[in-house]
């Protein structure tokens, strides 16, 4: 597939369709989570900081974070989402950019070694504004953006090899085809997911008790017989 | 030093808002490891004897293990402290995410003194510790406060661990809640917390897990915990009951045993027991479950009630939750089991604790013991929904008679009176666990449950009297969900401490100094008034019965039996028939500086 039928494909689907990644098809394909089957137990970041740090434990570094938020607590796994339009990619300062997009793979790398650092910030600040909040970093040792490269190079052949997606034991983990912007839930922040999730499992959950047992209207049965 | 250990505990005086670092003592790590253990040596050394549980001078010690974060299920805390409930050793275990938040800001607990004027929560945040107003969020449920306080610091990533109203109201049995669904509810670590005016801790760490002395093996033995958890080998399991349907797949179970604890303890078996049944509740209530870090076994069902008076309302019920709050008052109602775990949950109460009390007062009820007066004019009869939820609000918020019932059965059934200790389903004040005495025990133990219950130093408890039980709690290990032996558990703390401590010899040994010792404290402590232990070791009348119905019919643990099995554990675990350890048996297991304070006490 060439970028050209990749852009003709983005124009054309109107929602993510999504590939187990057991059996990903070929050509362009992100990494996106179902949110739904999200049960909060992070190994995804326990695998994703082993893979990039080897033996190391500190859920700091991972690329793919779970937020505990309300209405809830939900668990919702927040990683690099591939926007089509790489808002981070376009905020970079630097010439030529630290983050890039490996057109082959269709990763996101980073060049760690010519980046500003947090001090300038500007693709996790544009990420955290315009989509989920993706991209951190970890000052002093690991001053650069932390970002989802889908674990590139970690295949049998050199090829990306999520194991967020490998080793999660609920499967929420996706392929999908390339498609960005406003109305891609994929891209949404944290809060609007959790509120998403909220409205599709409807009824909804909001307040742990809905009533008071002085509020409720008790039916006893003795009245119920009577009628 | 030593390998997995952060190397310090924060000490709050709230009095003066003071902190100070503790550093890990390496003796004491050795011999008592970490979580429970560790908490409790700091509980003897930084404790008067005879201190007033909600005064200032108590402690309130939340603590991690050397393995904590670095495995599935590890991620346990421990709260340690001397009980309301019970005026003796107070301790219970929570999952969730806070422990390992703690150790990754770089301590290995927070040990809680003194008592703040107004209502704060404390806020560590790697080396920054504050006091922080909470004014604003006391009287507010448990996830209100959760979510108010993720909010307000402009982090979602921060772990809460709170307590409700009733924490706030002094029950004697509310519980330390972490994420809004994690309790560490026995023995009423609540209302000390709640003593100290501190209505939260919120933790944020980012410094990663403390060296380790093997890194490679720890994560070679996580793994196979993960892969054991996740893949078919746990079907093999009880952990696969648990994955799917839920902790109330038991209630059934257990009838067919005939130990379930319906109608206050009164039979084993019942034939409605199917309506609460974990297929049931997987079909009518479930929405979701939920894991703590690293854990894919996912065992906290969220389930909410979807119709009904009771709507909207949900809660994650658990096990002994269930089998006292519902197979205790013989509520059959799904709906109404839920929603009764749902103002526990969100009030901060033991449902498990409070399940017996109100079974109590269902059968007070009945007798006539307390009349309808008494009970504020609620109709308290066996299986109503309405009038359990209504004394569960009314204990957890001190109205009417609740306020009576909120102390716990050691301080209002003297009150009482006229024979109600009779069929007080408690030992030491605390009640008893959703498993009939009479049975023997199921997790390899050779007593029966009656003996376990007895002999426990938190009172009823049903989990802790065993070796496991103890290991589990100061490794901090979780005791359900385990994808790992008891050796490869050592084998995991070995690989982090760089420990060399052999399965099963040391397992045994140690297992049994954290037990001893927990008992040594509630010597020291006058065990709750009544010296020696035997006396207080004791089980009420009703437990003796012999049962006619169903899958217990014809069973029976008689006095003789039950004081046989008694002897025989303080036997087995080096006690005099009068349950006090000898001195050699302290000696033998390192707890030496223990007989000093004992003979002051003039124990033997």
């Amino acid at each position: 597939m060439s970028q050209k039928d990749i852009e003709v494909e983005k124009e054309e689907r109107t929602g993510p369709i999504t590939w187990d990644v057991r059996s990903p098809p070929a050509g362009p394909k992100y990494l996106n989570p179902d949110h739904s089957l999200c049960r909060g137990c992070r190994l995804c970041e326990y695998y994703c900081v082993k893979q990039h740090y080897g033996n190391v434990i500190n859920p700091e570094l991972s690329r793919v974070k779970i937020y505990h938020i309300y209405p809830g607590p939900m668990a919702i796994p927040i990683q690099c989402s591939n926007c089509a339009d790489y808002p981070c990619v376009e905020a970079c300062p630097v010439e030529p950019k630290v983050l890039y997009v490996d057109k082959k793979k269709f990763v996101l790398k980073v060049d760690e070694e010519r980046c500003l650092g947090y001090k300038c910030g500007k693709c996790a600040e544009t990420c955290k504004k315009l989509r989920s909040g993706a991209i951190h970093f970890y000052p002093p040792e690991h001053d650069y953006p932390i970002v989802c490269d889908q674990c590139d190079g970690a295949g049998t052949n050199g090829e990306p090899d999520p194991q967020c997606a490998k080793n999660c034991p609920f499967g929420v983990f996706f392929y999908s085809t390339p498609k960005g912007g406003e109305g891609w839930r994929h891209a949404w922040p944290p809060e609007r997911i959790a509120k998403d999730l909220e409205e599709r499992f409807k009824p909804a959950i909001k307040e742990r008790l809905a009533k008071t047992p002085y509020e409720i209207e008790w039916v006893s049965e003795k009245e119920e017989t009577k009628k | 030093m030593i390998g997995g250990y952060a190397g310090k505990h924060l000490e709050v005086n709230l009095t003066d808002g003071s902190f100070k670092n503790v550093s890990l003592d390496e003796w004491a790590a050795k011999t008592f490891i970490g979580g429970q253990g560790y908490a409790n040596w700091l509980l003897w050394k930084m404790t008067e004897s005879g201190i007033n549980p909600l005064g200032p001078d108590n402690l309130l010690i939340v603590s991690t293990g050397p393995i904590t974060g670095l495995a599935g299920g590890t991620d346990r805390g421990d709260a340690t402290f001397k009980s309301p409930l019970t005026n003796l050793w107070g301790n219970s275990q929570f999952g969730g995410f806070w422990c390992s938040e703690l150790k990754f800001a770089g301590y290995d607990g927070i040990i809680l003194r003194g008592r703040a004027e107004n209502p704060v929560y404390l806020s560590v945040k790697d080396d920054d510790a504050e006091i922080m107003d909470a004014r604003h969020i006391w009287g507010k449920g448990v996830a209100k406060t959760d979510q108010i306080i993720k909010e307000e610091m402009r982090d979602p990533f921060v772990k809460v661990l709170c307590i409700g109203p009733a924490g706030e109201n002094l029950c004697g049995e509310a519980s330390i809640v972490q994420n809004a669904q994690h309790y560490a509810a026995r023995t009423g670590g609540g209302a000390v917390m709640g003593s100290k005016k501190v209505k939260a801790i919120v933790v944020r760490g980012t410094k990663g897990m403390p060296p380790l002395a093997d890194p490679d093996e720890c994560f070679r033995i996580s793994e196979i915990d993960v892969k054991t958890k996740w893949s078919e080998r746990s079907m093999h399991t009880r952990m696969y009951r648990w994955l799917k349907f839920g902790p109330q797949a038991s209630h059934v179970e257990r009838a067919d045993h005939g130990i379930g604890i319906f109608k206050n303890f009164d039979e084993g078996d019942h034939p409605d027991v199917p309506l609460l049944g974990g297929p049931r509740q997987l079909r009518m209530n479930r929405v979701r479950d939920d894991s703590c870090t690293y854990c894919p076994v996912g065992c906290i069902h969220t389930s909410l009630v979807r119709s009904g008076p009771m709507k909207g309302s949900y809660a994650a019920p658990k096990w002994d939750s269930t089998a006292n709050i519902a197979q205790q008052t013989i509520m059959f109602d799904m709906n109404g089991m839920i929603y009764c775990n749902a103002i526990c949950n969100d009030l901060g109460m033991d449902a498990e604790g409070v399940g017996n009390t109100v079974a109590w007062a269902m059968e007070c009820y009945e007798k006539g013991i307390l009349s309808k007066e008494d009970l504020d004019g609620l109709d308290l009869t066996w299986g109503d929904v309405e009038a359990e939820a209504k004394i569960i609000w009314k204990i957890s918020n001190r109205e009417g008679v609740g306020n009576l019932l909120a102390d716990g059965f050691k301080h209002f059934l003297p009150k009482v009176g006229k024979g109600s200790e009779d069929f007080a389903m408690q030992s030491k004040g605390c009640g008893l666990g959703g498993y009939q005495p009479y049975a023997w025990h199921t997790f390899g133990m050779p007593y029966r449950w009656g003996v376990c219950y007895s002999v426990n130093d938190i009172g009823g408890h049903h989990n802790t009297a065993s070796e496991s039980g103890y290991w589990s709690n100061s490794l901090t290990y979780c005791t359900f969900a385990t994808g790992l032996t008891d050796k490869m558990k050592l084998d995991l703390l070995n690989a982090a401490t760089g420990y060399d401590l052999k399965y099963p010899e040391d397992w045994n040994n140690y297992g049994r100094r954290f037990m001893m010792f927990a008992r040594t404290y509630n010597i020291r402590e006058g065990y709750g008034g009544i010296m020696p232990p035997s006396e207080a070791d004791v089980l009420p009348k009703k437990a003796f019965k012999k049962f006619t119905y169903g899958t217990a019919k014809g069973e029976q643990m008689t006095i003789e039996d039950w004081l046989k099995g008694r002897l025989q554990w303080y036997e087995d675990h080096g006690c005099d028939e009068r349950g006090i350890p000898t001195k050699d048996t302290l000696r033998n297991l390192k707890l030496e500086f223990t007989i000093s304070e004992l003979e002051k006490a003039n124990v033997w």
